[in-house]
């Protein structure tokens, strides 16, 4: 086997693949890519942890067809230093020869046929997603996944579709996270599915550059999700060379819990608040809280919260935001960092928080009604 | 190959204690102390030897005595101030070898701990084979420390046979030989007998572990109050504490003696009751939830029995204890009769308040009643306001 390749393309093909292969298993090979050549001239690059797989084809030139797998980590990071330029990758035997420019490496690899299959999408049905919404989505929401691997149904995220709207939801069991986003061109089938954690950051990765649409469809408790992403940068006249990239997870089997039982209806306080105030305030006052649970208090009365913490081992801390908001005084507890995440992620310059009973959850709206954020209190 | 454990073997404990601990390490660290007397502490008058090493301990030096005189004893001694960081790392890294061995290990102190070995015998083979693992993987993950290991029936027992063949020792108590090995020693032997109580016990001509054990329980009592009961039960190696690791050693716990025996679960049930509300509200008092719960019962014939395991979700709630403890009780002989019905909350952890999301309807509201009767106990009085099937 001998390729050549682009510097740029051969490190754009291991970063979505090294990421993927898993350093800690018990099976080496599964912290290898695997690199093979397609009988038409480019090349394969493929990765998994067996949970979750990628892989990609993408533009080189094939003087030698074969197969190789490699340590992925090792391989990027060789690659990712080499001058800019042509790669050359040779595999004689059991020696496998990287080289560029003046300098030259020399790789133990291993079997290509020991490497898992991964699966194919085969005759799966896709169906088409703005890459730019897809992205918004996973940014409002990915940061509530629960990080507790061991209650599996909250470790990802609920995604659905209902022909009329795209839905993604996600909770920690303190505080949940829900987007729905209404879809112009409709008529695709009914899905539901819950994607691991990794999975949902891999997706994530995919929909960075270009406005290729992401094709999603589902078949045998996996989801597969394929786009075409660009590898090397469109040169003066020559237009950005792109790759067909395939991400396949393993969904969650266990249900995800009732989340709309938990979104409270019928809130009577509503408080309209200026997004950055409020975030920049929670910032200030929670470097005196608890390092352990970040309580703050919110002093509501008509015209302003004061955000305030007392903390017996540092101090105390208190700050006066304006708000919008006419009903009866109230004191509520909540941790700020749940506060802080929320605000972080809408870009909205107002957001709405409905609250009702000290030990009652706390809704946080964007104006535009897309997103749907709930924070339980905190008893202080 | 499995190994069958002997019959006997109703429960293994073992005791594992360093060899001159903190002396041991300074020789571990330094090589030019190794096989010279060394004396940990300072040289000022008034200091007292915190370690003195074997070598040291040949000329009489020991721990706790003044530096002077050890010094006096063993003049060439070299003396090197305790260096307490390094020691509590190396003891991090002991412990982490014996939680290889046992998810019960209660740590003592920075260099000994028990660990309840009862059913690994199909992992680690005979006692004796425990014993000897302990011992290879402590000196192993220590590069080079010593330790003297008791294995027996009781945590007492335990403690007596690591300090028998010290250092490097390994002691196993096989079961029916208990109080052969016990009664000729010197009853300063015993835990908690200090030498103020030795003195008592001697001059009431009680200078072994057989005098005691001879003597009946209420005469020693009688002489030496609660402490007097606990060394005639040690004395007969009658010793029911069971290993408790670190993080669930703090409890709130509540037992009620009866008045007359009773018999079967329904009998049972209200006392639990009891346990249960009152242990809920010193919980919710002090802010803790707690991971577990414990039942404790004790036969008429006075043999404490107790089973223990987790709730659903951390909890502070009477009911909540309750249905953890239900789940225990049917583990329990209920065909036996009962003097003693007890049950703690442990593992217990800071209640930070959080709410949380999925919590059960069912459960919101007995939280939410919880505090209301919180609120009302604390002004009207305990009585004030009670479930009717708590009534008697």
């Amino acid at each position: 086997m001998e390729i050549v390749l682009s510097k740029q393309c051969f490190s754009s093909a291991l970063a979505r693949t090294s990421s993927i292969s898993d350093r800690k298993s018990s099976m080496q090979i599964l912290s290898n890519v695997l690199i093979s050549t397609e009988p038409n001239g480019n090349v394969q690059f493929a990765a998994t942890d067996l949970n979750l797989s990628a892989n990609g084809v993408f533009p080189a030139e094939v003087k030698k067809q074969g197969e190789i797998t490699l340590p992925a980590r090792t391989l990027y990071d060789i690659v990712r230093s080499m001058p800019e330029g042509m790669i050359t990758l040779k595999v004689d035997g059991d020696a496998v020869e990287v080289s560029g420019g003046r300098s030259n490496f020399k790789l133990l690899g291993l079997p290509a046929e020991d490497f898992p299959s991964i699966p194919e999408p085969g005759d799966v049905e896709f169906f088409e997603v703005d890459p730019g919404v897809l992205a918004d989505m996973i940014d409002k929401t990915a940061f509530s996944i629960s990080s507790d691997e061991t209650r599996p149904h909250i470790n990802g995220a609920l995604f659905q579709g209902d022909g009329k709207v795209l839905r993604m939801v996600t909770t920690d069991g303190h505080r949940l996270s829900k987007i729905e986003i209404k879809l112009e061109q409709s008529g695709f089938y009914n899905f539901s599915m819950v994607i691991p954690n990794k999975g949902i950051g891999e997706i994530k990765r995919m929909l960075d550059d270009g406005d290729d649409m992401v094709l999603i469809g589902a078949k045998d408790g996996s989801v597969f999700i394929k786009r075409d992403v660009e590898v090397e940068k469109a040169m003066d006249d020559e237009p950005a060379k792109k790759a067909e990239f395939v991400l396949v997870s393993k969904l969650i089997e266990s249900e995800f819990p009732p989340y709309e039982q938990v979104i409270p209806k019928g809130q009577d306080k509503k408080v309209i608040v200026d997004r950055n105030k409020l975030f920049d305030a929670l910032k200030r006052v929670s470097v005196v809280s608890s390092d352990r649970t970040l309580g703050v208090k919110f002093q509501l009365t008509e015209g302003s919260v004061e955000i305030s913490t007392d903390n017996p081992s540092i101090g105390e801390g208190s700050e006066i935001v304006d708000v919008n908001y006419d009903g009866e005084a109230m004191e509520i507890g909540f941790n700020a960092r749940y506060f802080i995440d929320v605000l972080n992620v809408l870009g909205d310059e107002e957001v709405i928080i409905e609250l009702a009973g000290y030990l009652d959850p706390a809704v946080v709206k964007d104006i535009a009604d897309t997103f749907v954020g709930v924070v339980m209190p905190m008893r202080i | 190959m499995p190994v069958t454990p002997p019959a006997q073997w109703q429960r293994i404990v073992i005791h594992a204690d360093m060899d001159a601990f903190f002396a041991a390490v300074e020789q571990l660290d330094t090589p030019a102390y190794r096989g010279k007397p060394l004396l940990i502490g300072s040289r000022s008058p008034r200091s007292v030897v915190s370690t003195a090493s074997y070598e040291a301990r040949q000329f009489g030096a020991k721990s706790a005595m003044p530096m002077v005189q050890a010094l006096q004893l063993c003049p060439h001694a070299i003396v090197t101030p305790p260096r307490m960081d390094r020691y509590r790392e190396v003891s991090h890294i002991i412990m982490r070898v014996f939680e290889s061995f046992s998810p019960m290990v209660a740590p003592i102190s920075v260099d000994e701990a028990f660990l309840e070995m009862t059913g690994a015998e199909q992992i680690f083979g005979t006692p004796e084979q425990m014993g000897k693992q302990i011992k290879r993987s402590v000196y192993e993950a220590t590069l080079g420390l010593t330790i003297s290991v008791g294995v027996a029936g009781t945590m007492f027992m335990a403690k007596v046979a690591s300090d028998l063949n010290k250092p490097d020792g390994l002691t196993v108590i096989e079961p029916g030989t208990e109080l052969e090995t016990l009664w000729p020693m010197d009853v300063a032997r015993i835990w908690g007998v200090g030498p103020k109580t030795r003195e008592k016990l001697v001059a009431l001509g009680l200078c072994t572990i057989g005098d005691v054990a001879r003597c009946c329980e209420p005469y020693l009592e009688n002489q030496l109050g609660k402490l007097g009961s606990h060394i005639w039960r040690l004395s007969h190696n009658l010793d029911d504490r069971l290993v408790i690791p670190r993080e669930e050693a703090r409890s709130i716990g509540k037992e009620y003696t009866l008045d007359s025996d009773v018999l079967g679960a329904e009998a049972i049930w209200p006392h639990l009751r009891r346990c249960a509300n009152r242990i809920a509200r010193s919980l919710r008092s002090e802010n803790l939830l707690a991971k577990g719960v414990r039942v404790k019962l004790k036969t008429s014939d006075f043999k404490l029995l107790t089973r223990q395991g987790p709730v659903e979700i951390p909890t502070n709630n009477a009911k909540e204890l309750l249905a953890a403890a239900a789940l225990l009780l049917e583990k329990f002989d209920l065909n036996r009769s009962y003097r003693l019905i007890g049950m703690a909350a442990f593992q217990l952890m800071e209640g930070t308040c959080q709410q949380e999301l999925f919590v059960p309807e069912k459960l919101h509201r007995q939280r939410r009643l919880d505090s209301v009767m919180d609120a009302v106990h604390k002004k009207f009085g305990d009585t004030a306001l009670s479930h009717g099937e708590d009534l008697e």
